[in-house]
Order: C-alpha cells, then structure tokens, then sequence
C-alpha cells in the first residue's frame, strides 16, 4: 500500500493530474459558458450579450431571459428545398415535428439496432448450423476492411430501390451486426450454460420460449446497456437526417440547423444556445443519473458481465 | 421418436431462418451490393440528354483523373496536409495521452472516478453540441476574456484562417482525449495484482512499471488502436462539419470532409457520384495495403506479454 501510493506520489503523476484538472476545468467553462450565454437578453442595455460575453447573466437567476428556450421553440423551424426522383420541393417542419421524428429514431432506431445483433448473436451461438461460422467469419472480415467514401452509392441504391427518405429505409439500414456489439453479445451468449436451455427443452419448450424466456433475461443488463448507448447516439445523430431522410429532420438536425443557418428571428447567439441546451439538457440529464450502470458495464471497448 | 427429433430439426432451422434471413439480406444490399455499386460508379459517367439521364462506362478515365488530381490539386494537397496532421494530432491525443490518463485512473489517482466520467462524457453526450459551444466560445467568450484579464486582444475564430486552424486543433486534441481511455483501463484492470505488488516490491517507480509491466500487458488493444486509427487519416472528419457545415475553407479541408460535404451538398444528384466514388476506390487502394502493412508490422515487432 505504502508503495503504491509511493507511484502516486511520482512527478509524472501528479502532472497527468493537473492536466487532467485543466481539461476539466475547461470542459466546465465551456458548458457554463453556454449555459449562461443560452438566458443572456439580445436586446435592450441592461443584461446583454453585446458586451458581456463572458461574463455572467445580470441579476437574480429567476430574473435571467429563461424566455429564450421558449422563443427558441416558437421560431426554431426547419425550412429548405429538397429533391427526390428529380423533383424539387420545399419543406418547413415545426419543433413538434422535429421531436416527433426524434422519438421514432431514437427509439425505433435503438430497438433495431440492439435487438438485430442481439437475435443473430443467440442465433449464431445458441445453434450448430455450419453457416454460423461463415457468418462469423464474413463479419469479422467485414470489420477490418476499411473502406471509403461509400455514400453516393448507397444514396443511389437506396433511391433506386425506393427507400430513399422513408422510415422503412431508415430501419433497414440500421438492421446489421457489423459492430462490435456484436461480439460482444455472442461473448454474453457463451458464457450462458448450454445445461439451461436444455432443461427448458426437456420440460416442452419450444426455440422461442428458450430464447425470450430463459436465455435473453440472463443478458438483459447488457441488453440494455447497449439500447442506452445507441438511443444517446442517435439522439445527437444530424447525419441521418441530413444524408439519408431530407423530409425527416430530427431535433438534433433541427439545432444544427439554427447554429449554421437559422432565421432572422432566432440568428443571435443566445438563442442559438438555448438551441444547443434543449438537445444537450435531457441527455447530459440521462448521462448523469445512468453514468453508473454506463460505465461499469462499459469495458475492454465493451460491455461486461 | 425419429420423426419427433426430425420435427425439433425442422423447427429449429426455421428459428434459425426466422432469426438470419433479415440480417443476411440487409447485409447482402447493404454491403456487398452498395461496395460493389461503388466500384461500378468509380468507371461510370452521367450526362443528361434530352431532359433524361443517361449513363455510360469510362473505363479508367475517372481513376486516372483522380489519381492526377490528388497530387496536383490544391485542395486535394490540402487534404493530404490535414488529414495526416489530424492523424498524428488524434495519435497524440487518443493513443498517448489516453494511454497516460488511463495510467492514472487504473492507479487510482486522486479524484480518477470523477476524471474517467468527465474524459468519457463528450463522447456520450455529444461531440456535436460541446464543438457548437466551442465555436461560439472561440468567437466571442475567450477573446473577451483574455482582454479582461490580461488587456491583449487575440484572434476570434471566425476571423482569421491561421487561428481558426489552431482552434479547430485544440478542439480535435482535447476530444480524442477519453475516446479509447475506457478500454485501456479495462484491459489495465486485467493486469494481475500480483505482478504488480511483486514489481513494487522490487522498487520500480511509475515510469518502470507503466513500460514494463502495463505496456507488454495491454500492447494488443494498444497496437489496435495503432491501425484502426490509420483509417481516421481516409475517413476522418476532424469535426469540420460540426464546425462549419458546408461553409468549411477549402485550406482545412480533410478526405473525411470533402466526400462528406460534396455528398451532403450534391443530395441524390447521379451527376457528381462518380468522381467521389473514384476518389473512395482511390482512397480505399491507398487505405487497404497502408493498413494491413501497418498491422503486420505493429503485432510482429511489438513487446509480447509473457
């Protein structure tokens, strides 16, 4: 114990501590800075941005421009042509549409997402068919192939075949197992007796039963842990929306929107803040409260058990 | 009880099927024939004639411009600079100092919980939000402060392409930060205690033990991270697009970048896809043998553990 704390002591360590005391120090400036900057007034001398930029809003905090965010809401619109199959269009969606189409894809989006490589990786486990392991094995090539700038073609076949900017599109696309939770699954699968599905077999079940009532609730914390990660992700995600669902802008489309482009009526910098914290709030919320079962069951680039 | 057991076959091949057939088909479009369809674009050309789109083959015409282009054009010349400065900069950040900091939460260092979540949280959160904030910070809130405190004016970001550069720097440095910090200290965490406390006892100090004990230990997720990060120096956008949408100056522009940005701009025009398939299946002949090299060197010449 005296010796490792003798390590602790070493000059090397003490100064990863203090940069890491900076990084921090500097990660918070930035979020106060946002936030304050988001219930900062843009207009009028008392309380301004103009001239304040650092510093902190004016006065008692219940007094601060928390009229912003709902500003923000009214005006935050998303309004630009589109073109599919050649025809031009104009589109103006609300906040509500925006958040309507958040829900589907983070939702929608993350159940797809965890629940494909979840069945494949019991299928591809649980089961002896031979063409498991070429399965496997294509994956695993599959992932250390790099590959680039494969976009206009996948633009073009999803417009060919159809599904281009549709919800059906959006799903299939997201219903793969290229990606490590994959692996990671099948690790969970293996490390569950094989004695357990074969008592539950003996006394009359069937491959579904097995699968939903015996072995998936052994695998749930991960399970979950993995939709968590991939509803943050698709939470934050603009890309989608921009590339693939021009019709369907999401929140965090909509917020990238008003940062680069904006309307007349929201283009002041406090608004565009309020913008930023409307996405940031529920998740940075969500990180705090979950960060526990996040990080212990995140490991080895993973999960684990 | 024969045909009882060919019934359980039957009924686990059609689980099986039930399970597979999804996955095999959207793998089938999604892969191969969106990579297959790449290659094809990359020696294909659209005109439009009479009002319909017409396409024919080039051959290697598109290739041969392209290969032209990467080492004569400016912007491609740009694209090399910064997409090999962004690597070495995310090889700095993400692999050395992760490398460090992973050291110091492993060891338990003072407040190393807090420190594991805060270095992991932009990952989480969003990169996004904290390079919008940035910006506007760099822009307006840092030039304000540094004249409160010190009276000297500095360079806002969107003033100037020199500071903007450094700026966009910082930002990439400091983000690659946590990125693969929870993997190293996973893996440290398989180290046994008992090589540990032996090593302790022998007297060695952090810097012995950090490249004797914990480096052997954990040089396979190290080494990696080596090559996976190499595909960054093709792909990687070094968040240019959170930065700056489409409005991004040509002098920072990445690979990453421009295939990004040429797609987000040109929607679903058939017209401007085969030039970008061109430059991916350019970049992707240049990406496969620097990769794959890269890899044989890093596992056959790198520390084993024993």
């Amino acid at each position: 114990m005296k010796k490792l704390k003798s390590t602790m002591r070493s000059p090397i360590m003490i100064v990863i501590g203090i940069v890491l005391c900076l990084y921090i120090v500097f990660l918070f400036t930035l979020i106060f800075w946002g936030f304050f900057t988001a219930v900062k007034a843009t207009s009028g001398t008392f309380n301004t941005y103009r001239g304040n930029e650092f510093g902190m809003p004016e006065g008692a905090p219940w007094q601060w421009e928390w009229g912003n965010y709902a500003y923000v809401m009214e005006w935050m619109n998303v309004k630009k042509n589109v073109t599919i199959n050649g025809v031009r269009f104009q589109i103006e969606k609300t906040i509500g549409d925006m958040f309507g189409n958040t829900l589907l894809y983070t939702f929608g989006g993350a159940a797809v997402s965890t629940l494909v490589p979840l069945f494949v990786a019991y299928a591809t486990t649980r089961t002896d068919f031979k063409f498991s392991k070429i399965f496997d094995a294509v994956i695993l090539v599959v992932m250390i192939i790099p590959i680039v700038g494969a976009y206009p073609s996948e633009l073009q076949l999803l417009n060919e075949l159809g599904i281009y900017d549709t919800w059906f599109g959006y799903y299939i696309q997201r219903s793969h197992c290229i990606s490590a939770y994959y692996l990671i699954f099948q690790a969970q699968f293996r490390a569950v007796p094989k004695s357990y599905s074969e008592a539950a077999y003996i006394d009359g079940a069937g491959e579904y039963a097995v699968m939903f009532k015996v072995v998936l609730p052994l695998v749930r914390t991960v399970a979950m842990t993995v939709f968590l990660i991939f509803f943050i992700s698709i939470w934050n995600d603009y890309n989608t929306a921009l590339l693939y669902m021009p019709t369907h802008p999401s929140l965090a489309y909509g917020v990238f929107h008003l940062v680069m482009n904006g309307n007349n009526k929201i283009s002041k910098v406090p608004y565009k803040m309020a913008g930023v914290f409307m996405l940031f709030t529920p998740i940075l919320i969500m990180f705090i409260c979950l960060q526990k079962v996040l990080m212990q069951n995140l490991s080895m680039g993973g999960l684990k058990e | 009880m024969a045909k009882s057991l060919k019934q359980a076959q039957r009924n686990k091949l059609l689980f099986y099927l039930s399970i597979m057939t999804l996955p095999v088909i959207q793998f089938i479009v999604f892969y191969i024939c969106v990579n297959a369809n790449s290659l094809l674009l990359a020696f294909k050309e659209y005109k439009v004639v009479n009002g319909i789109i017409e396409e024919s083959f080039v051959g290697f015409r598109n290739l041969a411009d392209t290969y032209k282009a990467i080492f004569t054009e400016r912007t491609f010349l740009n694209c090399i600079k910064n997409s090999l400065m962004f690597y070495g900069i995310s090889l700095l950040s993400g692999v050395v100092c992760s490398l460090a900091f992973s050291y110091y939460i492993y060891k338990k260092g003072v407040l190393g919980g807090f420190f594991k979540i805060m270095l992991y949280m932009p990952n989480i959160v969003s990169v996004m939000v904290i390079c919008m904030i940035y910006k506007f910070f760099c822009n307006q809130g840092f030039p304000e402060l540094v004249l409160s405190l010190f009276g000297k004016e500095i360079t806002p970001f969107a003033t100037d392409l020199d500071a903007q550069l450094k700026y966009i720097v910082f930002f990439n440095f400091l983000m690659s930060f946590g990125a693969n910090m929870l993997v190293y200290t996973g893996t440290m965490s398989g180290i046994s205690d008992s090589i540990i406390e032996a090593a302790q006892i022998d007297g060695v100090n952090a810097f012995q033990e950090f490249f004797h004990i914990i480096m052997p230990s954990i040089y396979q997720t190290f080494a990696l991270f080596i090559v996976t990060g190499m595909l960054n120096i093709f792909n990687g956008q070094a968040n240019l697009y959170h930065f700056f949408g489409l409005e991004c100056p040509s002098e920072h522009y990445t690979f990453g970048y421009y295939i990004y940005m040429k797609v987000t701009d040109a929607g679903v025009n058939y017209m401007e896809f085969p030039p970008l398939a061109s430059l991916g299946l350019v970049l992707t002949s240049f990406a496969i043998p620097l990769i794959f090299t890269a890899r044989h060197l890093v596992f056959k010449y790198g520390p084993k553990d024993e």
